[in-house]
């Protein structure tokens, strides 16, 4: 079934949209929630609360050109909150690593809340997207959307980990720059 | 901003770009894979989502989807771990409430961290320096200087940092130790010190009941079961769920799936008894060793494996046989 056929679903509010979300994307969402909460049970309830958050936010929201994107998005949120359980001291320190890795972005760093607004934050950040090649960006989103390991990622792409880990620190240096000169304060 | 924000916030990217980096790369797609398998595999999928076999499709997590973000409500949640000066490898966090009821910071039958049962920390409690903070998320706490707590003056899982706001209990419960696959778990028990530095081993249910603590005989006998085993990796792990499930039905509902790098099921209704196949007899064993750090090891005797940190390590059979009798799984 066509992705605007499911979304057609959910604001008919017909339960069917689940079902089809289910067939379509659940492998792909399990393993997405896999990757960063560590363990198969807790993927499993992502991916179940991923199915009611959506029959929930459509509408008033109509991803009907990316849907996957739009569930894998709440997929994120869900597992990540899981994560910051207190209960997950080793997943919490997956997301300290990758937190300071991603704070080498950040012009001046802060504790204060973020001042650029979202909208600007989210065109800032895919206009740097948009600067990569179509192998490093899907390497940057890899390890900071997707949470992959460095080497799920060499694995993935057939790249040496060190190759991997000199992309990524490039792009880094990249975006940071992206967001001097752009005179953004984050 | 910290990076602990703008990690949130790579939610931002791109729809497309998001749906580019998950397809797979041309050069590592099987011809085989067609997702309209998939389709076919889980179509009974919502009806068990529906009867809520997990028990968890009927209590969503609360999440704020108002307006177009997700709404992250977790700031208040978030703690930052730190570094000890000269150590790279482990991190602190801030106490817990169940770690304070182990050290016996609160009334053992406290229900909650109140302002009257929290532990005020004084100069007296500051036993030898550890060291300094050498990097935290809260770039206040860099610098700040690190003492053992004078309760516990040899254990190194527990400290107080010397905060600008005052002092405070940070932990570090678990090493954090990487093992290539093909690498021994012997390598995670000498970086616990292993053997020798045994306070004391538990068993407990897979949702942490305990069961039983091991007299010292017993515990040497399961550490030197847990020895010198190979981490076999994840994928060959998961294998091992798959073929447990085919062993005893003699089907392919449940497979390991390379796209998904996880067992699936054709049907999600069989997640509960795929899931009593596979965690029959699981027990968990938890090791205290005397400088206070946990390790936690997961043992699943239906597919003769121990997983433990990111490793997963396999036994023979003769050793899942005598690790049960010591265990005490029939």
């Amino acid at each position: 079934m066509e992705d605007n056929d499911i979304v057609d679903l959910y604001l008919r509010r017909d339960e069917a949209a689940i079902r089809y979300t289910a067939e379509k994307f659940g492998v792909r969402l399990r393993a997405l929630a896999h990757s960063i909460v560590g363990d198969r049970q807790t993927a499993e309830e992502c991916e179940n609360d991923t199915y009611w958050e959506a029959w929930r936010a459509i509408p008033p929201h109509e991803p009907r050109q990316y849907l996957f994107a739009f569930l894998a998005r709440i997929t994120r949120h869900l597992a990540l909150n899981r994560c910051r359980d207190q209960s997950r001291l080793k997943r919490r320190a997956l997301i300290c690593e990758l937190s300071a890795e991603l704070e080498q972005c950040i012009p001046a760093p802060d504790d204060l809340q973020c001042r650029m607004d979202e909208l600007a934050l989210r065109e800032s950040l895919n206009g740097f997207l948009h600067t990569l090649s179509p192998e490093k960006r899907n390497i940057f989103l890899r390890r900071y959307w997707y949470l992959d390991s460095i080497a799920d990622i060499a694995r993935r792409f057939s790249l040496s980990e060190s190759k991997v880990k000199t992309t990524l620190f490039r792009c880094r240096g990249q975006l940071r720059t992206y967001f001097e000169k752009e005179g953004h304060i984050l | 901003m910290r990076g602990t924000e703008l990690l949130d916030k790579m939610d931002l990217a791109d729809p497309a770009y998001v749906e580019a980096a998950d397809s797979p790369p041309k050069h590592h797609r099987p011809s085989w894979v067609r997702w309209g398998a998939l389709a076919a595999c889980l179509c009974l999928a919502v009806t068990g989502l529906f009867l809520g076999p997990m028990g968890t499709a009927q209590a969503p997590a609360p999440t704020d989807l108002q307006g177009e973000g997700l709404g992250p409500a977790y700031e208040d949640m978030e703690a930052y771990g730190f570094r000890l000066s000269g150590d790279d490898a482990n991190w602190y966090f801030p106490i817990s409430f169940e770690e304070r009821v182990r050290y016996g910071l609160v009334p053992s039958d406290a229900v909650g961290l109140t302002e009257e049962n929290t532990y005020q920390i004084t100069r007296d409690d500051l036993g030898a320096r550890m060291g300094t903070v050498a990097y935290c998320g809260d770039e206040t706490l860099v610098g700040c200087e690190v003492y053992h707590f004078a309760r516990y003056p040899d254990q190194d899982a527990i400290c107080i940092v010397d905060t600008p706001a005052g002092y405070a209990f940070y932990t570090c419960t678990w090493l954090s130790v990487e093992v290539e696959v093909g690498g021994l778990s012997d390598i995670v028990l000498s970086a616990y010190d292993l053997p020798g530095s045994l306070e004391q081993l538990e068993v407990l249910t897979p949702d942490l009941q305990p069961l039983f603590t091991v007299d010292d005989n017993a515990a040497a006998d399961i550490l030197a079961l847990l020895s010198g085993k190979v981490n076999i990796g994840l994928e060959a792990n998961e294998r091992r769920f798959a073929q447990a499930w085919y062993d005893a039905y003699g089907d392919r509902r449940v497979y390991y799936s390379e796209e998904a790098g996880v067992c699936v099921y054709t049907d999600i209704a069989l997640s509960d008894t795929a899931h009593a196949l596979w965690t029959e007899g699981e027990r968990v064993l938890r090791i205290t060793t005397a400088p206070g750090y946990q390790l936690v090891i997961d043992y699943f005797p239906s597919i003769s494996t121990f997983q433990c940190g990111d490793g997963y390590y396999e036994l023979r059979p003769e050793e899942v046989e005598a690790l049960n009798a010591l265990l005490r799984i029939s």
